[in-house]
Parts: structure tokens; C-alpha cells; sequence
């Protein structure tokens, strides 16, 4: 029996909008298993990247609960909320957003910083995720010398440098073309599986979707499990 | 401090430039007040070092030593009213011949007694209470002219002769060099024939006399004719320049750390937690400031050496320190300004965001 990684229970996320509150998110519940890679499409202003940030510990939901690796994280203070993501998320962003200043090596390390690991720890899984991503002939490389593609790499090597339960990954392919956005996504995909972590992907590029195990629509803050895509690398038919 | 000294370190030449400009802004404030400050000094020191507690002159002068005349009877009936030994104290202009071949110099004497007048900070030769007759002690500056130890001086004047016995150091009265002279060798030139005293000095507990001001030694500078007025206005410039290099500083570090905004969002995103992104500012900041505040003390330091003695110029531990003290603070409220930024930027916005 798997592990339940993530489980959300009737999520609603709301904002104020002038008189009227706005409803981003409208009761969704889900789960999501250790070794679970699972995708998000939906049409722009969904609400994908809303409910990345409420699973991500950067919004609080206005209902519901969030469980993230057992512990119901809805309710808590910022400061907790910052050393959840510092010790049990990994975020993969649309660009990769690397620290211009630092190289490769060093942006995996300061992950470390965050949550204090060991100095060796740190340094040996740094050595393990750069072999993995095939980084290592670009260790001591600054960003603005790497390809799109390699940086992207890197982005993923810093999500699980503090070896979190749970991966978020929102548009990590869209500033790259299709074979290097493909091999982005395949890395993730070989990470989850061999490290047994659970991962949502927000995407719009359908053709991705053959490498998760589980693609969810999402429409007007409301979730739908597409069905016909449950079968691993099936190719999704909603194609417009 | 990891994040401040890998960022100092990659972008060198950015933080180059910006302590370069902080450099020349601290430079630019403790020249232009040690340059101020030289100026006061060079027209008041040797009032300031005036020898005595108290300082004797008449109503009409209201303080000002030179404004002030006392007669040999006056003078009399002052020292009578006080118990203490007094000395008079005689303020003249006058010019010393050059050598052959070269320029007049333009001077002032001090006469005093010698007896009762207090020793005065020589660097070379005798001191006050041991000169003879025919000596007198001048200022350092007339070595600049070439005069040396037991040379001749010739009052132009007057025609009289008389030894240099002694130099002493930052005795200059409105720009020119003080010559110390015993009052009764009367080197000086008189109007008429007696001579005119400008006031009485002596050391003890403060003592009002009926028809004369007792003043200190700062007060007499403050009332030197004009002083107040030149130093109004170079408060008013010192603080504006204060004001406006502060300014300038605090906003660059502001707008430095503005830049970052993004950055620090995905620190965030990451977990990094407001403290750990303020320490690593404020590390920034410190060292930043520290550096260049040392360049420029230095650069300043040099530059006091290579100014020609015409150019006073004064600088003090106090201003230095006092300055690189505000300038700290003010520039750690600058990025701190912009710290309140970073505790309130969203590490959503880094999120689902191409820049
Ligand atoms: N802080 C907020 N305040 C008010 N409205 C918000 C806020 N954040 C998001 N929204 C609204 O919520 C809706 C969903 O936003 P979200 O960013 O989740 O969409 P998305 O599905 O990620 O879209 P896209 O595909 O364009 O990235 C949008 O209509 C947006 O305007
Ligand atoms: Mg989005």
C-alpha cells in the first residue's frame, strides 16, 4: 500500500475583489501517492497556479484542509509555512529562476543553508543529484553561461536538494522548445520515480502529458479527473 | 554572508563602482569640513590657545580682543582686582623683512609678560618664560620662508632686530602667523607713543570687574569679529552637504536592494526566511560601507600630508568617526527601508512568473 504524500480536502481558496469575493478554487479534494506523477492542464486563469501555491505552503486556503506528509499545514503561521517549503517542498518554476551570482554547485548548496543540513550531507547529495542530471562537467558554471535547457536542469536538482516528499513544478517546460522541455520533464519523472517523491505539473503542453501517471483538468476552480489518460503513456485525446 | 560575498565577489565591478562613489562622497564630506574646520582654525587657534582661564578686555569691545584698548593705568587697576598674576596681552600687525631676495612676511605679535604668562606647546627651542630680551617665539610657518633657530627677524616697521628662540605650532590669528614677544622689549609698533594693551590674561576662578568683560577663551573666539558669521555659513554648507550625501547614499542602497526584489522571492519560495535574506543584506551594507569609509579616511589622511601649509586644513578623530558612524546608520535604514520591501515581497509572485 502506497503512501498518500498529499491529500486535500475540499479546498476553496478565495479573494476579495472589490465588494464580492472571488472563488478560484472551489472545493477540490485530491490525492497524491509517493512515486505519483501527476499532471494539471486547464484553460488560463483556472486556477492552476493558485492550488500549487495553497499544496505548496504559499497560500493558506480559505477551506479545507491541506495534509502534506501527515501534518495539516492549512492552518499555519508564515513562519511555519517558510520551513515547511524550506524542508518539504521542492518548487520548479516557469524560468528557472537561478540566483545570477552563484554556480551551479553553489545553487544546490544553498538549499542546505535553509534548513541547516550538515555541511557533508549536503556536499554528497549536491555530488548525487548533479551525476543524475548530468551537471557535472558544468559544476562551477554560472547561469548566464548555461543553455535553457541546463538551467532548467539545475532548477530541478534545487527543488529536491532538501529531499522534500513533494514536488510542484508550475509551467517548468514553457520558456523551452519541445526535445529539451521533453528531456526537463523526463528528468523530473526519473526523480520522482527513483526517489519515490510525489509531483504536480502545471503545464499546457499536452504533449508532455504521456509522461505522468495521472493528468487532472482543471476549469473554473473546479477539478476533473480525466479519465482516459489513468493508463500510463497513453497519448490524452482532448486535443483542440 | 554566504549569498553577500558570492554576489561582492561575481559582480565586482558593480560593487566596485558603488563604493567607489561612496568613496568619493565621504571623501568629499570630511575634505570639505576639514577644509571648513581649517579655515576657523587658521583665524582663531591661537586665541583658542591662549594661555590663561580668563581673558580681561573692555565693555566697548564686547569680547572681541582686538576691538578692545586698555591704558597702563587700566591695566594697573585690573591686575590690582585680581589676586592672581596677570599678564597683559597685546595683539599687533606688523611685517618682518624678507632676506635678500625674498618676500615680506605679513605676522601678528602676542605680546606678554613672560614671567606670568603660561607656557605655550613648542616643537623646537626655548619656551616662553625662558627667552631673554631681544628673543621671541614664532610660528612653524616661518620655517616654510626658511627661517631657522637663532636666525634674525627685522620688524619693517620699526627697524628692530630680534632672535628666533623657539617655534611653536598652530598659532595663527585671522591667517597670519603669531610671533610671541615680551611686552617690554616693545618689538611691536605703537601708535603714538604708549603703548596700548588689548587685554589681561590671567588663570583662576572667574572674577567680574566692574567696567570690563571676563571672558574664556571660546568665548573671545566666538566674539572675534566676523567668526560668527563665517561659521554660520559654514554650518549651513557643512550641513547641507551632509544632508545631501547622506541622502544620496541611502537611496542607492535602497534602490540596490529594490533591484533584487524578484530574487529574494524565489529565495522565499525556497524557504529562505526573512532574516536569513536581511542578514545577508545588512552583511552587504557593513561591508560596503566600512570599506569604502576606510579608503576614503585614508585617501583624506594623504591628502592632509600633500596640501601646501597655505591651504589650513583641519580634521578630527571625532568627525571621522562621528561620520562614518551616521553614515552607517543612515545606510543600514536605507536597505532596511527596503528590507521592509523583502519581508513583504510574495514569494507567490516568483511562481507561475517568466521574467
Ligand atoms: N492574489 C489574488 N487576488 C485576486 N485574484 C487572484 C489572486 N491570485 C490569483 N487571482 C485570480 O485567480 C484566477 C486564477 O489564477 P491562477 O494564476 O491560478 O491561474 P492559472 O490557471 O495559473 O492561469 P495561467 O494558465 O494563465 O497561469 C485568476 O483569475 C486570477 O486573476
Ligand atoms: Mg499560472
Amino acid at each position: 500500500m502506497l503512501k498518500e504524500t498529499l491529500t486535500l480536502q475540499h479546498i476553496s481558496k478565495s479573494f476579495p475583489d472589490g465588494d464580492r469575493t472571488l472563488t478560484v478554487l472551489d472545493d477540490i479534494s485530491l490525492a497524491v501517492k509517493e512515486g505519483e506523477f501527476v499532471a494539471i492542464i486547464g484553460p488560463s486563469g483556472s486556477g492552476k497556479s493558485t492550488l500549487l501555491s495553497v499544496i505548496g505552503a504559499l497560500l493558506t486556503p480559505t477551506n479545507g484542509k491541506v495534509v502534506l506528509d501527515g501534518e495539516d499545514i492549512s492552518d499555519f503561521k508564515p513562519a511555519q509555512l517558510t520551513a515547511t517549503r524550506a524542508s518539504n517542498i521542492g518548487f520548479i518554476f516557469q524560468s528557472p529562476n537561478l540566483i545570477p551570482y552563484l554556480t551551479v554547485k553553489n545553487q544546490l548548496l544553498l538549499v542546505g543553508k535553509f534548513n541547516h543540513t550538515n555541511k557533508r550531507a549536503n556536499l554528497s547529495k549536491m555530488n548525487e543529484l548533479v551525476q543524475e542530471l548530468g551537471l557535472q562537467h558544468r559544476l562551477n558554471n554560472y547561469p548566464n553561461s548555461l543553455s535553457g535547457g541546463e538551467k532548467q536542469r539545475v532548477a530541478i536538482g534545487r527543488a529536491f536538494m532538501n529531499n522534500p516528499n513533494i514536488i510542484l513544478a508550475d509551467e517548468p517546460t514553457a520558456s523551452l522548445d519541445y526535445e529539451r522541455g521533453r528531456t526537463v520533464v523526463e528528468k523530473i519523472a526519473d526523480e520522482v520515480k527513483s526517489r519515490r517523491k510525489a509531483a504536480i505539473m502545471v503545464t499546457h503542453d499536452e504533449r508532455m502529458l504521456d509522461v505522468c501517471d495521472r493528468v487532472l483538468h482543471i476549469e473554473d476552480g473546479k477539478l476533473i479527473e480525466d479519465k482516459s489518460s489513468q493508463i500510463k503513456n497513453h497519448p490524452t485525446p482532448c486535443q483542440t | 554572508m554566504f549569498l553577500a560575498l558570492k554576489e561582492m565577489k561575481r559582480a565586482k565591478l558593480r560593487y566596485i563602482l558603488l563604493s567607489l562613489i561612496m568613496i568619493s562622497i565621504l571623501f568629499l564630506v570630511f575634505f570639505m569640513t576639514g577644509l571648513a574646520n581649517g579655515l576657523s582654525f587658521a583665524d582663531s587657534s591661537s586665541l583658542q590657545k591662549i594661555k590663561g582661564d580668563y581673558i580681561v578686555t573692555n565693555k566697548e569691545a564686547e569680547g572681541a580682543v582686538i576691538n578692545s584698548e586698555l591704558s597702563k593705568e587700566q591695566l594697573k587697576e585690573i591686575s590690582n582686582s585680581l589676586e592672581e598674576p596677570t599678564s597683559p596681552l597685546a595683539l599687533t600687525m606688523s611685517t618682518i623683512a624678507g632676506k635678500t631676495n625674498q618676500k615680506d612676511t605679513d605676522m601678528i605679535y602676542f605680546s606678554v609678560d613672560p614671567e606670568h604668562y603660561g607656557d605655550l606647546n613648542i616643537t623646537e627651542g626655548k619656551n616662553i618664560s625662558d627667552i631673554t630680551d631681544k628673543e621671541v617665539l614664532v610660528n612653524k610657518s616661518f620655517k616654510e620662508d626658511g627661517y631657522e633657530l637663532n636666525d634674525q627677524l627685522v620688524d619693517e616697521s620699526t627697524g628692530e632686530t630680534m632672535t628666533i628662540a623657539g617655534f611653536i605650532e598652530n598659532q595663527t590669528y585671522s591667517f597670519l602667523p603669531v610671533v610671541y614677544s615680551d611686552i617690554d622689549s616693545e618689538f611691536q609698533p605703537t601708535q603714538g607713543s604708549e603703548i596700548m594693551y588689548n587685554a589681561i590674561v590671567y588663570n583662576g576662578p572667574k572674577m567680574d570687574i566692574k567696567g570690563y568683560d571676563t571672558s574664556t577663551n571660546d568665548e573671545i573666539v566666538q566674539s572675534m569679529p566676523g567668526y560668527s558669521e563665517t561659521q554660520g555659513s559654514f554650518n549651513v554648507m557643512k550641513a547641507f552637504m551632509f544632508i545631501i550625501s547622506a541622502f544620496v547614499s541611502t537611496v542607492f542602497f535602497y534602490v540596490l536592494t529594490i533591484q533584487k526584489t524578484n530574487q529574494f522571492g524565489i529565495l522565499k519560495a525556497m524557504g529562505a526566511t526573512t532574516s536569513y535574506i536581511s542578514t545577508s543584506i545588512v552583511t552587504q551594507v557593513l561591508l560596503l560601507t566600512l570599506i569604502s569609509l576606510s579608503v576614503s579616511v585614508l585617501a583624506v589622511a594623504g591628502m592632509a600630508q600633500v596640501l601646501p601649509e597655505g591651504i589650513p586644513f583641519q580634521a578630527s578623530v571625532s568627525l571621522v568617526l562621528g561620520t562614518g558612524a551616521l553614515f552607517i546608520i543612515l545606510n543600514l535604514a536605507g536597505s532596511l527601508l527596503s528590507l521592509y520591501k523583502v519581508t513583504k515581497i510574495d514569494p507567490l509572485e516568483a511562481i507561475g512568473r517568466s521574467e
